[in-house]
């Protein structure tokens, strides 16, 4: 799966998640810019999009989500492993 | 050796001078550094100082084995031995006994007849504090976010460093270790601020906290108690962020930046707003390394999970205050008062006081910070019971008598420096601490207050209590 799609994913999930339907974001985005993206929130985030993408994380990777380019990242290991 | 003993200032005037002779050399000044963590250690309890160094060096070889071994299952185990050891150690000193008697309430209650003998232990000087930097160093390496010192002299300076040892603030390895590893050249403009911080300390310590001391009176009725709580409330503060603004202060000094540890908590708007200002090092270290895990791998559970997570979290940190049942219930009690903001999902917003044309807050958040004020007040008057019967004792005597306030010798002057520090805070919340007036630029304006300071520091100070978070 690549970047593009993965991002576009990712936007449908923020916004059902933050309840927000005009959320962009983009690699750089993080939670000092995404409204309502907080340490609490960020649990029923990583939560969807483990089930959107059928992946598990670790906490490993959690601890290195500083930006949605992370998540990215992230997921493209999990998806490639596959 | 009290940090505020002329003792320790004469301790400290001769580390500052063998400490920048050798201001070229990052390894002398460690060597500086340990030499005097460990001689101030010594002062206290020098029978401890073996195990200090002990646990030390088992980490300092953990962190090298843990960062050799990487993504191996290897690394996992070692750090899990890490845990154990350094929560071991911590259990065996402050816990031991609140366990064996609790077991035995146990027992009794259902109905046999035991008698338990009970240990006696010396709790190390510092435990919690230096314990809990050793465990966020391995945590960190085997996360992948710092590499392991290679240095032992480095990372025992670290472990030990004097300003910090006895109460904190828990600093952490990725901030402080880089610190250690280049030589600090005295700044001047950099120990001036220090110094600043250090008479702020001071102040807010021996004529605050120590003054408010003298007013506790838990044993009377009605609004005497509620007043009292509310004394209290201000010389725990007092008290505890008079020792980091001292430890934060003396690092300065020595070049360091120490973790900053008090963020003008009394301004808080909510209970989660609270503890992003209290003991900053401590909640932070246990969001990272608490809650954060925990509320992670029950993460399908959602709210319910984060409720429950935050709940043992705080339950964890009411523990680590002290082997005590009051501990407990102060613990959990501060989890509940964040289950409503779990719920409403103002867990982590962090809003600003919203002002009124004269410069003060709003009414509604005015009301905001005075509720919060006197549910942090009367969690106080939890942690500072004997157990929890006695807390409801004197909970039991408010109603009685109510409207007479009795108090001896008068309050008068408690009210006045709880009133002169409230306002002095307001005016000064968005600086570093209160006593930050390096913006002002007129020279006698700023010795007229450092005089003011301390002509009262020795006009209010009296007998010293010591430091409430000393026998953590």
């Amino acid at each position: 799966m690549d970047k593009e799609i993965i991002l576009e994913n990712l936007t449908g999930i923020f916004s059902e998640v933050l309840n927000d339907g005009s959320i962009v974001i983009n690699e750089e985005s993080s939670p000092a810019d995404v409204v309502g993206w907080t340490s609490l929130t960020n649990m029923a985030l990583i939560t969807a999009i483990e089930n959107k993408f059928k992946v598990r994380f670790k906490l490993k990777d959690m601890m290195s989500i500083q930006k949605v380019g992370d998540i990215v990242r992230v997921l493209t290991k999990y998806l490639n492993a596959d | 050796m009290q940090i505020n003993s002329v003792q320790f200032l004469l301790f400290f005037a001769v580390v500052f001078f063998l400490y920048y002779i050798c201001q070229k050399s990052a390894a002398r000044q460690n060597i500086v550094l340990l030499v005097a963590s460990y001689t101030f250690y010594a002062f206290a309890d020098v029978r401890m100082l073996p195990l200090l160094a002990g646990i030390t060096i088992a980490f300092f070889v953990l962190g090298l084995l843990i960062e050799k071994y990487e993504d191996k299952k290897a690394a996992d185990y070692l750090l899990v031995l890490g845990l154990i050891l350094g929560v071991g150690i911590l259990l065996y000193y402050k816990y031991t006994n609140f366990f064996l008697q609790g077991f035995a309430s146990l027992l009794r209650a259902l109905g046999f007849g035991v008698y338990i003998r009970l240990f006696s232990i010396v709790m190390p000087l510092g435990i919690s504090f230096f314990v809990f930097r050793l465990l966020s160093y391995l945590i960190e390496i085997h996360r992948g976010t710092i590499a392991a010192s290679r240095n032992i002299v480095t990372f025992a300076s670290f472990v030990a460093f004097f300003p910090c040892m006895v109460s904190g603030p828990i600093d952490r390895p990725n901030v402080f270790l880089p610190q250690l590893e280049k030589a600090r050249t005295f700044s001047r403009a950099l120990a001036t601020d220090g110094m600043r911080q250090v008479l702020w300390g001071l102040f807010k310590k021996v004529a605050i906290a120590d003054t408010l001391y003298k007013y506790l009176d838990f044993s009377g009725q009605g609004a005497t108690i509620i007043v009292s709580a509310i004394i209290l409330t201000f010389q725990i503060y007092a008290d505890f962020s008079g020792y980091s603004d001292m430890a934060i202060g003396l690092g300065k000094i020595l070049g360091i930046k120490v973790a900053r540890n008090f963020r003008y908590p009394f301004f808080a708007m909510n209970i989660a707003d609270f503890w992003r200002r209290w003991h900053i090092s401590l909640t932070s270290w246990a969001t990272d390394y608490i809650y954060t895990p925990l509320s992670f791998s029950v993460r399908k559970l959602g709210v319910f999970g984060s409720s429950l997570s935050i709940i043992i979290t705080f339950l964890v940190i009411g523990l680590w205050h002290g082997a005590s049942m009051s501990n407990v219930v102060y613990g959990f009690y501060h989890g509940l008062l964040f289950v409503p903001l779990l719920l409403s999902g103002s867990f982590s917003a962090v809003k600003e006081i919203r002002l009124s044309r004269i410069g003060l807050p709003v009414p509604g958040d005015f009301v905001k910070i005075v509720v919060t004020f006197l549910l942090v007040a009367f969690g106080m008057m939890i942690f500072n019971s004997e157990s929890p019967q006695a807390f409801w004792g004197t909970l039991a005597n408010i109603p009685i008598n109510f409207f007479e306030v009795n108090f001896p010798n008068g309050i008068g002057t408690a009210v006045l420096l709880i009133s002169a520090l409230t306002v002095f805070e307001w005016i000064q919340r968005d600086k570093e601490y209160a006593l930050e007036v390096s913006g002002i630029h007129s020279r006698v304006v700023r010795w007229a207050l450092y005089s003011l300071i301390l002509f009262l520091l020795f006009a209010l100070g009296g007998t010293p209590t010591p430091y409430v978070y000393q026998v953590f």
